[in-house]
């Protein structure tokens, strides 16, 4: 046999069990990691409302109301964090609920830049206290009007050191601009976001809903300054979808009502609509394992 | 230094250790082979079991398990107390039988405490302090020659160091020997020099043939951080401590164990042109991919080989740079999964990152790095200046 054959042949042999080898492995790791994040993940993973300035904690029953008449399953939460940092609860989580909405307000639920900074920082305590009473990891979040602007502040100051994960946050009638229709002349609230922008999580899903009752805004948000959120999530998140809605319940301040985006909450941001109540929801991952070792 | 070095070849110390290296090759080669295969094959947390499920098809695989362990106990696991035997052989002028009875139950002796009687310097762990008190031992029938009272003296003189090593306290030499290592990297606080420090301790006591504070076959990383890092990774978050060992040094600087010694494997396969380095090379090739690399240290005379010093310091270390800088610069994800301790060296980072391209490609970049560290050294001991 000549000399070039027996290399030819023998560094076949290499390649082949060594792709071999290579692919077994990482088949192998990708399990191990899979299986891994279904022991870390909580079972629970609630679905936080935040609430707009002079809004309180009953601010999303009609959306509420109007959800659970389309799916199954969900309890409601309701929290005020007063200004000295302590909770006031209302409502109570079912039982093996793994997909509660929590709505999170405050005392203090006036507008302005500074307010919607100690609003960010109260929610952080709100959540931490959330996390260790309803033992859960991880979270989404829909935030209405300045509560979009709460949640987005909370995931670039607070985030970082917070043992929890987002996975999905929807913004709506959010002015990332607040009322400034012109995006050249960007406000400081703007201004800051944009340079902290790189602390967001690059994981994140982000849905921006607009509502849109004249050609420029919903009548008490510019277009504009919803539009704004590009400047901060675009490029930063791993998603970052704009949508607009226009139509009956269109106005700023009807948007949790409209039907459309109702319709975009449960498509988007309810992982299991329809949880049978009082038996334990095995997520998607579960349900992989259950079937991959019967 | 290259004066220093001819001194150092001439001595009697570098005879016994050479003398001593060669009399276990065989020993050593036949428990390595059994460890490969025990370790990587047929244990349960073993690569090749792992990735192909072994243990739920391969019929006799616990039978085959009890077997090579029994082999790698009684072969690697005598190593410590063959070679105070063989030291003292080759150390005593003219009575080679007396000074190597002696040394060897005195070694016994010493490494027997009320927990166990067949205590870990009695294997790889005790090949340097055995090598040292058999050439102690050996050293002192060539120079006393009074054999038959020497040896009774100096086992009842093994025998009360022990039972006052037990009355003092109950910890073993081991533990002396690796606690000051953590100790002294404990008062680093920068993560990155601490990485560093403890990467060149590691090197330094491999090269001494003494027990690593971060041994290749160590089966996971437990440490706070790891545990932190895990934790945020599966979390889909940003890793808190990107600059530890497990990060840096274990996925991408101990192929075929502590030194990189898979890259020594790979220069001496390119110039080494010596038949008998070569044949050990080729044999040494399988246990390095699982990070075995007790016949290339004592075949090769790495171990106390001052010419192979530098690059067994220098090629981990570079290895951790290159890693650094890939992380740092965000070419690549951080390695955080626990992968099994046998995993082939260039498939640990591209496991522990769960399939990151980058990282594999980094990984094969430290390899060629620290082949090309060590082929001066191995062109060096080859071209005959310095034999080895």
């Amino acid at each position: 046999m000549p000399k070039w054959l027996k290399v030819l042949i023998l560094s076949a042999i290499v390649l082949l069990v060594g792709g071999g080898i290579f692919s077994a492995a990482t088949t192998w790791m990708h399990r191990q990691v899979r299986d891994a994040k279904v022991v870390h993940n909580s079972q629970m993973q609630p679905i936080i409302l935040v609430p707009g300035s002079s809004a309180t904690q009953e601010r999303f029953n009609s959306l509420i109301t109007t959800l659970n008449q389309q799916t199954t399953g969900h309890s409601l939460l309701k929290i005020t964090v007063k200004t000295n940092g302590t909770l006031v609860k209302s409502g109570k989580l079912a039982a093996r609920d793994n997909e509660p909405y929590i709505v999170v307000a405050f005392q203090n639920n006036h507008d302005g830049y500074n307010n919607i900074k100690k609003q960010a920082r109260w929610f952080d305590q709100a959540l931490k206290h959330l996390t260790a009473t309803y033992h859960f990891n991880r979270f989404r979040a829909i935030g209405h009007s300045n509560g979009g602007l709460v949640l987005s502040l909370f995931l670039e100051k607070y985030y970082a050191s917070a043992d929890v994960s987002i996975d999905r946050l929807m913004t709506i009638g959010t002015p990332y601009n607040l009322e400034e229709s012109n995006p050249h002349n960007r406000t400081q609230m703007l201004n800051d976001l944009i340079a902290k922008r790189k602390s967001l999580p690059k994981t994140l899903t982000v849905y921006s809903l607009a509502g849109t009752e004249t050609y420029d805004g919903d009548g008490t948000v510019p277009l504009n300054s919803v539009e704004c959120g590009k400047y901060i999530y675009q490029n930063q998140a791993a998603h970052y979808t704009q949508i607009t809605v226009s139509g009956d319940n269109a106005k700023h301040s009807d948007l949790p009502q409209n039907r459309e985006i109702i319709n975009y909450i449960q498509q988007y941001m309810l992982q299991t609509p329809n949880q049978t109540p009082g038996r334990s929801q095995p997520t998607d991952s579960q349900r992989r394992m259950t079937t991959a070792t019967p | 230094m290259s004066k220093f070095c001819q001194r150092y070849y001439h001595s009697r110390f570098y005879h016994v250790v050479t003398a001593t290296f060669a009399a276990l090759m065989p020993l050593i080669l036949i428990g390595t082979g059994a460890q490969a295969l025990l370790l990587s094959i047929f244990s349960r947390d073993g690569f090749f079991a792992v990735i192909f499920d072994l243990a739920h098809w391969v019929p006799g695989f616990v039978q085959i398990h009890i077997g090579l362990g029994l082999i790698v106990t009684y072969t690697l696991g005598l190593s410590g107390l063959l070679a105070a035997v063989f030291a003292a052989r080759a150390a005593s002028a003219d009575q080679p039988r007396w000074a190597a009875l002696t040394s060897g139950v005195g070694w016994l002796i010493l490494n027997t405490s009320p927990l166990t009687s067949f205590g870990p310097n009695l294997g790889l762990d005790g090949l340097l302090p055995g090598l040292i008190f058999g050439a102690g031992c050996g050293w002192l029938f060539a120079h006393l020659r009074k054999p038959q009272w020497l040896a009774p003296v100096l086992l009842v003189l093994a025998a009360a160091l022990r039972v006052g090593i037990t009355t003092l306290a109950k910890n073993g030499s081991t533990l002396v020997l690796t606690a000051w290592p953590a100790a002294l990297t404990g008062a680093t606080s920068h993560w990155s020099l601490h990485t560093g420090l403890v990467a060149l301790i590691n090197s330094g006591l491999g090269w001494l043939g003494l027990p690593t504070p971060i041994p290749a076959l160590a089966p996971m990383m437990t440490s706070a951080t790891a545990t932190a890092n895990l934790h945020a990774a599966l979390a889909n978050r940003a890793i808190p401590y990107p600059n530890t060992l497990g990060t840096l040094y274990r996925p991408f600087a101990l192929f075929g164990g502590v030194g990189m010694t898979l890259a020594l494997v790979i220069a001496i396969l390119l110039v080494d042109r010596r038949p008998a380095k070569r044949r050990l090379a080729y044999f040494s090739l399988a246990p390095s991919l699982v990070n075995l690399n007790w016949p290339l240290l004592l075949g090769y005379s790495v171990v106390l080989e001052p010419v192979l010093l530098v690059p067994f310091f220098l090629a981990p270390l570079a290895a951790t740079g290159i890693a650094w800088l890939a992380l740092h610069w965000h070419l690549m994800a951080p390695a955080v999964y626990q992968v099994p301790a046998t995993t082939p060296g260039p498939l640990l980072a591209w496991l522990a990152t769960n399939g990151n391209w980058p990282a594999l490609v980094v990984a094969l970049l430290g390899l060629a790095v620290a082949v090309a560290i060590y082929l001066p050294f191995v062109k060096m001991l080859a071209g005959g200046g310095a034999h080895a």
